[in-house]
């Protein structure tokens, strides 16, 4: 399909994004975009990669007006809904009900809108019997349905996410995952920006490199290939040499059952529970109390480094485990004696 | 060719929601809350007065309604000032969530700060006319008072958003400066004539304070509440200035107010 016949979702025309920088001895201004030149169509499903400070973030707040561009032009053509905060702008001391209002018209939905997809946002958040308590009653978690569920029935022809699109316990996360998954294919146009790379593979027809402000690759999957390459040197540079490495196994060996540690996810494995550079907290435990679908961490000898899996199988006295983001498992890793503990939780 | 896209931002639903909102905490608690916005002006008023009376040699009776009748209207202004100053920064969270008008944010402020400011300021007013002894007087005094209070106020309004507007700005870029505003409005209460009259300030000093555009507005709410009668051109002279210092605060805080994201 020709890209002249399609319509404009989004133009950006030269754009810069100039801020001042912190460190004063060096240049005085720092560029967070630089010299951006990029057109979105209808219907364009895009999703925009790079590390920590690429500017992802402050690509995605231009588009969508909140900031504003130093230099160049933004312009969009369709009305946008920004999933960048999701929980912003609620008031604790009003109802879920209330709060369902004056989020949905900070979005810019009008009363009589809103009155009609009450109902169907306060159905599908799954939080009926609380909806009239004040929302300093909630759980963050359902906090985050209310505002998933108010963000994505307010029907606006752009969407713009950033990560954390996949809210609360399994059973909305399945939900959320669906809806979104709906939008997806209602041909609207969708610009997000997260780390699980399987998630952006299977949704995403277009994807923006962004490094250190500047556009570094723009197209199809071959961009998310080269990209997730590049993830993984980045890994095996960071990887320790072999005599250190035996130390820190032993260490966490010789730690008494009952002790915890904090270990930094270095993949996404794990995802969407773990998501790469989230901590998180391990325990030992005893190698015989472990059961099936747990979540474990241990020691693999060629990466050196600590792995936190789940319990898929056994096979000969040996634990299977698997990736939650993995297709297959990884046979006969996991013994007594490279066994290190239980995860109890994300920190 | 495709048009960039405008939807009309439901301004009105916006505003009706968030005042509803500041005003609705709970049913009973917000009735209460009320009341009590409505009487703090008249008990300072007699708090004041009654102090006062013993300092300054006061002949005059109604130095209570003389004091009410110019705190009322500077106590709305001082109160607006201080919650519309920092809302930018108290709501960034909704400021950083999407795209809006954000000079929506000090105008539902405005409201909710007029609302008790002016049933106080009706029961006033009918306690004044009332009181004396013609019925039909009476009801043709508090028309007129009614409709000269109501213009003027919505005046005061546009005047005290102008200067918000300016100070939301500033207090977004450097939030200390809330502190220097907290100290301006507390000296306002001296600089202008709310416990005592014009006529007791030497003449050179009642010129430079009469700059002001608070003080007069408290002078010309004092004739109205006290009928001393007043000069309709410095009345007009007062609406005209506000109303262009509206346009022209509102056109600075359109434009800054982009980049307040970059600030917050």
């Amino acid at each position: 399909m020709s890209k002249q016949k399609q319509r404009l979702a989004i133009e950006l025309d030269k754009v810069n994004k100039i801020y001042p920088s912190i460190d004063s001895d060096k240049e005085k201004t720092f560029y967070a975009l630089k010299n951006i030149d990029l057109k979105i169509y209808k219907g364009e499903k895009v999703a925009v990669l790079g590390n920590n400070g690429a500017g992802k973030t402050t690509l995605l707040k231009l588009i969508t007006g909140i900031a504003q561009a130093s230099e160049g032009r933004v312009k969009h053509f369709g009305k946008i809904i920004s999933l960048i905060d999701l929980t912003a702008g609620f008031y604790p001391q009003s109802s879920g009900r209330e709060n369902i209002y004056l989020n949905a018209v900070v979005l810019g939905t009008s009363l009589n809108k809103i009155k009609k997809l009450e109902s169907t946002i306060i159905e599908f958040s799954g939080i009926a019997q609380f909806i009239d308590r004040p929302l300093y009653t909630y759980s963050s978690g359902m906090i985050l349905r209310l505002a998933f569920s108010i963000a994505v029935h307010c029907d606006p022809d752009i969407f713009i996410i950033d990560e954390g699109i996949v809210v609360g316990d399994n059973d909305f996360q399945k939900k959320a995952f669906d809806k979104v998954e709906e939008i997806f294919k209602q041909g609207k146009t969708i610009v997000l920006c997260s780390h699980l790379l399987p998630l952006l593979r299977r949704l995403c027809n277009r994807f923006i490199w962004l490094e250190k402000g500047q556009l570094f690759m723009d197209g199809g999957q071959e961009v998310l290939l080269e990209y997730k390459k590049y993830c993984n040197s980045l890994v095996l540079e960071k990887m320790p040499d072999n005599k250190k490495a035996g130390l820190v196994f032993n260490f966490l060996k010789n730690l008494p059952i009952g002790e915890k540690f904090v270990a930094t996810a270095g993949s996404g494995s794990m995802e969407p529970l773990v998501l790469k550079g989230d901590e998180v907290l391990i325990k030992r435990i005893n190698f015989k109390n472990l059961k099936k679908g747990d979540i474990i961490a241990f020691w693999h000898q060629e990466l050196k480094n600590v792995v936190v899996h789940r319990f898929h199988g056994l096979e000969k006295g040996k634990i299977i485990t698997k990736g939650d983001s993995n297709l297959y498992s990884d046979p006969g890793y996991v013994d007594r004696k490279n066994f290190l503990g239980l995860m109890i939780k994300v920190v | 060719m495709t048009q960039e896209y405008k939807e009309k931002f439901p301004y009105l639903d916006f505003l009706l929601l968030m005042t509803k909102k500041d005003l609705n905490v709970s049913s009973k608690r917000s009735f209460l809350s009320l009341v009590w916005e409505i009487s703090t002006p008249i008990i300072k008023a007699f708090i004041l007065s009654f102090i006062l009376s013993f300092m300054l040699v006061s002949k005059d009776n109604n130095y209570f309604l003389f004091i009410l009748s110019g705190l009322i209207s500077w106590s709305f202004f001082a109160k607006f000032i201080k919650s519309s100053a920092i809302i930018l920064v108290d709501e960034q969270n909704l400021i950083k969530k999407a795209v809006f008008p954000r000079e929506l944010l000090l105008i539902k402020t405005l409201i909710v700060s007029f609302i008790p400011y002016f049933i106080t300021s009706l029961l006033i007013l009918l306690f004044v006319s009332f009181s004396s002894v013609n019925f039909g007087v009476a009801f043709a005094y508090f028309i007129k008072s009614f409709f000269l209070f109501s213009v003027l106020s919505i005046f005061l309004a546009f005047f005290s958003l102008a200067v918000a507007l300016f100070f939301s700005i500033l207090v977004a870029r450097v939030k200390k400066f809330m502190v220097v505003i907290d100290f301006i409005i507390q000296l306002s209460f001296f600089m202008v004539p709310i416990f005592y009259a014009r006529d007791l300030l030497p003449n050179n000093l009642a010129g430079i304070l009469s700059l002001n555009p608070l003080f007069q507005f408290i002078e010309m709410f004092r004739s109205i509440f006290l009928d001393l009668g007043m000069s309709f051109q410095e009345y007009l002279i007062n609406g005209l200035f506000s109303i262009l210092f509206l346009v022209f605060s509102l056109d600075f805080f359109r434009k800054q107010s982009k980049k307040v994201d970059d600030w917050l």
